[in-house]
């Protein structure tokens, strides 16, 4: 019987270690148990690890059947794990959101959905085939030394993670950097959700604004927080809880007086969200503040250069601009072009009506949002935190939604000081340290290269699905068939490896595409491989992240991974260094010094060789052509200079803010930045830039002329990324069926017309591609305006729909803008009979 | 890879049952197997008006519907009967009940949970459904009875009563 479901004790002498969430930005402390099967702790507090009368209900650090798993380690025995969220972490405070509070089911067991992680290297041979290790490196390093001979370091070609977290930390990012950037030396390279090896935000970059600003105490001091394109309930969960909640329901009055003396606090914080969908943050957020404080900006997509300069044009309208800050910390020539750029050539009423006309934001609101964010309370301005997310960074036009809505922070001066800021809310953790980019901004479009038969030979994916997330991906799925059948071809012929380096270096002369994946799940991208390299993750390995304030924490190991899998920069080193040995018998001293440096004998080997390189390492300096190359940062926000495991491993779940400085011989972090006043460009000034609302790209306007449905896209709570483990996980399966589709959120108005219920399955098409999807019916969208699951697995597949269309400055594709038809394919799957359709809104107390 | 709840409760089930076949605690066998606990008569209901008990002791409130329409495992002479613990599974606050959508919601993390379908999570940070009382219903008498729970109430290391 069900009822008999229990969760097993920790014993008082259970293991303990120190981990952070896998997923969101956040990066929530968690604490580790693990004890032998069969040894279990008692109920009083002295025979259990948490100290907890458990005689009573606990209710403090509960562990939840979802934070409870069984692992085996290599030696063949098996412990019980527990993975409960930290209530001393200053992040979370004992918190955890449904994806970090499912983490017992996420680690990989036999007798469970994770069952299938990579276990072995494979090798193509008609189908993948176990290897050894030993000769799945001889190929991929054999290959790629004659490619380097024959054709030069853009033959081979990478898509690779660049964050922290899952799939990352700083040990990846630099061992894979260093890899492809310092030995290879390739420009062919691109991150995992972008064609481009640039930051998302570049635009802030070059305003001198570092896009992690901000500490997350600043959302319990601000008076008004403000959110372009993010939905933190669901993306940023406890930064939204444990910080931003509390400062809307009315809780860090106290903070607030303590930080800005004398100035008049009002009870609740205020929000205003910038999206075109009422998100459960709009609706959570009413909850806790009041209708009165929260201000929904329901824009048309794509539309956010006009809204954010209008709300500027009110600010200068009523002198509600810093003019302080802007004559002290502001490059004074940025400013004029930015006035001209917000309209102050014309009247406030005809910018006014223009807004309203574009954005379909009411005048009224567009003046209200403006008053909320600089509109002096007393005699003191308003502390106001800017954040923004993927409907700003993937909108119409990366370079100027961005630039427009930092302008703001710029026009205020909400930048340094408490409750303010404009950063990112971000998606990942991070943890970036590479060498230098061999190429320049904005980097090469590869997958398109590849898409026209160009481009690299040797195609070698880490820890990302191509497939899922490139803009038009069914263009990547298909040269990834087309070329990549060449090769196997190729190597469906056996032989030995040296037959094999041959016959592959052969058939991507010949056309082909050489594809090497390294990954921990069997996703689509890495069934389509013609060499597998199974990784091992987060719980498996010493790792160092950073979360959306920059505070950094050392994951521990604390179970061994499954199979044959090994940490990535193991496995670049094991290539590296067969490439090596290579060049080494041809005498070769050059190439030998450039593939050496990967002698690591340990993770902390790892970090301590990315610590020494990273204030020189990080290269998102320079300028993108046709802006002025003064721009490069004098510092660099990632920097984990005069860092290393042992020591981070002393700090905890609370770890420390980078960059990191020594004073007196102590190290200390940085809280917030700016506070010194200076920013991030060689005046130590920052800078406007005058953002201008773009036309519609002509791939996405040639979209709209045909078909009826702007499809918006993005996220869903518990689902993380492109699924890969989320779908794996029992409660989401149960929850969403298992049929791995996404579904569209279908207006009611747009269901009618359709013919569609919640539950039925649709089809979504254009010219690019067609996907198939569940519809789910609410008026959290407007008519027209679906919003589609983005990067989800096999049929549901937003990106093919995705136009190729990136903007020329950041090579950022418009993700978020694509028209397509919809039409009904069939009634409510059976499968789908216990998946509840209910709103997916709170409804506000009005 | 499709796992119904039944798989995933049943797995966790197994171990439950295997910890305490390798290591019985002190005292297990003298703790009391579910109780069967009268939460009232089906024609006492009021639709949509919960009924507050506790279930299995006192430190478990639990809430008893009448919904609007028979629902799978609901009990009573119309099948529209359900019981759930009241204590959301993210942080343990009380849910509310809401009539008109006929959902749970939890005021401190608003995780929302739908009482027509066995307490399904519809979004929230909850990783589990609202655990569900099961109920039994005596014709003869009218009486509605609470005789276990489906999940882990908040707070347990099992749904045994506490003394």
């Amino acid at each position: 019987m069900t009822n008999d479901i229990s969760v097993p004790i920790p014993p008082a002498n259970a293991q303990r270690f120190k981990t952070g969430c896998k997923y969101c930005i956040v990066g929530c402390g968690y604490n580790v148990y693990k004890w032998p099967v069969g040894q279990n702790g008692g109920t009083s507090p002295a025979h259990n690890a948490l100290h907890a009368d458990l005689t009573k209900p606990n209710l403090v650090d509960w562990i939840s059947p979802t934070m409870h798993g069984v692992v085996k380690d290599r030696d063949g025995s098996s412990y019980n794990v527990a993975i409960v969220p930290d209530g001393d972490c200053v992040v979370n405070n004992g918190l955890s959101s449904v994806r970090g509070g499912s983490m017992g089911l996420s680690v990989y067991r036999e007798d469970a959905p994770t069952k299938d992680r990579l276990k072995h290297p494979t090798i193509v041979q008609h189908g993948q085939q176990q290897v050894s290790w030993d000769d799945a490196v001889e190929l991929v390093a054999g290959v790629t030394k004659a490619l380097l001979d024959q054709h030069g370091p853009d033959a081979i070609g990478t898509k690779f993670a660049d964050h922290g977290g899952q799939g990352g930390g700083y040990e990846f990012t630099w061992a894979t950097g260093k890899f492809f950037y310092q030995s290879v030396q390739t420009t062919m390279a691109t991150v995992h959700n972008r064609p481009t090896v640039f930051g998302e935000p570049m635009a802030s970059r070059i305003m001198g604004i570092p896009e992690l600003n901000i500490a997350y105490k600043d959302s319990e001091l601000a008076d008004t927080i403000v959110i372009s394109g993010g939905n933190p309930y669901a993306d940023q969960t406890n930064y939204y809880f444990n910080h931003m909640i509390p400062n809307l329901r009315g809780g860090t009055v106290d903070q607030k007086k303590a930080a800005y003396p004398g100035k008049k606090i009002s009870a609740n914080g205020r929000m205003i969200v910038i999206d075109p969908r009422q998100t459960i943050t709009v609706t959570t957020a009413r909850e806790a503040a009041g209708n009165e404080n929260v201000l929904h900006l329901q824009l048309t997509p794509g539309t956010d250069v006009v809204l954010n300069n209008a709300i500027g044009r009110v600010i200068l309208e009523h002198h509600w601009e810093n003019v302080g800050f802007i004559g002290d910390h502001v490059e004074a020539d940025s400013f004029g072009p930015y006035k001209q750029s917000v309209g102050m050539s014309q009247s406030l009423g005809a910018v006014l009506s223009d807004a309203e006309h574009v954005t379909g934001v009411p005048r009224a609101d567009i003046i209200k949002a403006a008053a909320w964010i600089a509109e002096p309370i007393g005699t003191h301005p308003p502390a106001t935190l800017f954040h923004y997310e993927k409907g700003a960074i993937w909108s119409i036009k990366n370079w100027d939604v961005i630039a427009s809505y930092v302008d703001l922070a710029v026009l205020t001066g909400n930048l340094g000081k408490p409750g303010t800021g404009c950063a990112r809310l971000g998606g990942h953790q991070e943890g970036y340290v590479r060498p230098d980019y061999p190429g320049k901004r904005p980097g090469v479009y590869v997958e398109k290269l590849l898409a026209e038969g160009q481009g690299p030979k040797l195609w070698w994916v880490i820890a990302c699905n191509p497939i899922q997330t490139a803009p038009n991906a069914f263009s990547v799925l298909k040269f990834i068939q087309e070329r990549g059948r060449i090769v196997s071809d190729a190597l469906d012929k056996g032989g030995t490896i040296q037959d094999r380096i041959k016959g592959v270096v052969d058939a991507v002369n010949a056309g082909g595409l050489f594809i090497v994946a390294e990954d921990i799940y069997p996703t689509q991208m890495v069934q389509h491989a013609h060499v597998v390299f199974p990784a091992a993750t987060q719980f498996e390995l010493n790792m160092t992240s950073i979360n959306g304030e920059r505070r950094l924490r050392l994951y521990q190991k604390f179970m061994d991974p499954p199979g044959e899998a090994k940490p990535d920069w193991q496995i670049m080193a094991l290539v590296a260094n067969r490439i090596k040995a290579l060049y080494g018998g041809e005498n070769n001293a050059a190439m030998v010094a450039r593939f050496s440096g990967y002698d690591w004998q340990s993770d902390a080997d790892v970090f301590k060789d990315a610590s020494t390189a990273s204030a020189k390492g990080r290269l998102d300096a320079g300028a993108p052509d046709g802006l002025p190359t003064t721009s490069k940062p004098t510092f660099d926000p990632e920097d984990i200079s005069f860092l290393d495991h042992a020591f981070i491993q002393s700090l905890g779940n609370n770890g420390i803010q980078v960059p990191v400085n020594v004073q007196n011989g102590q190290r200390r972090g940085t809280e917030r930045f700016f506070t010194d006043g200076k920013f991030n460009r060689p005046s130590g000034k920052a800078a406007f830039i005058a953002a201008k609302q773009p036309e519609l790209p002509p791939e996405i306007a040639a979209q709209k002329q045909k078909y009826k449905y702007l499809i918006n896209n993005g996220r869903f709570n518990e689902m993380w990324q492109t699924g890969y483990e989320s779908w794996r996980m029992s409660n989401v399966i149960e929850r969403w069926g298992s049929r791995e589709d996404a579904y569209i959120e279908l207006s009611p108005h747009d269901a009618k017309e359709l013919g569609v219920r919640s539950g039925d399955v649709v089809r979504i098409h254009n010219d690019y591609a067609t996907a198939t999807a569940i519809a789910y019916v609410t008026d959290a969208v407007r008519p027209g305006q679906p919003f589609m699951l983005f990067a989800q697995p096999k049929k549901g597949t937003a990106g093919f729909l995705v136009t190729p269309h990136v903007d020329p400055e950041t090579n950022i594709p418009s993700y978020k803008l694509t028209y397509a038809g919809i039409s009904k394919v069939a009634g409510k799957p059976a499968e789908l009979a216990k998946v509840s359709f209910k709103d997916l809104e709170i409804p506000t107390r009005s | 890879m499709p796992v119904s709840r039944r798989n995933f409760l049943g797995s966790a089930g197994a171990l439950a049952a295997l910890e305490l076949a390798t290591a019985p605690r002190p005292g297990a066998a003298a703790e009391a197997a579910s109780p069967s606990i009268k939460v009232g008569r089906a024609k006492a209901f009021k639709v949509g008006v919960p009924v507050q008990f506790s279930y299995p002791d006192a430190a478990a409130p639990a809430l008893a519907i009448k919904l609007s329409g028979p629902v799978p495992g609901g009990v009573g002479p119309a099948h529209d009967i359900v019981a759930y613990s009241q204590l959301c599974v993210h942080k343990g606050c009380p849910v509310n009940f809401n009539a008109q959508r006929e959902v749970f919601m939890c005021p401190c993390h608003f995780t929302t949970y739908d009482a027509e379908l066995s307490g399904q999570v519809i979004i929230g940070h909850a990783t589990t459904n609202l655990p569900r009382i099961r109920l039994t219903y005596d014709a003869a008498s009218d009486v509605v009875t609470a005789v276990g729970v489906d999940g882990l109430i908040y707070g347990r290391v099992n749904n045994k009563r506490m003394a």
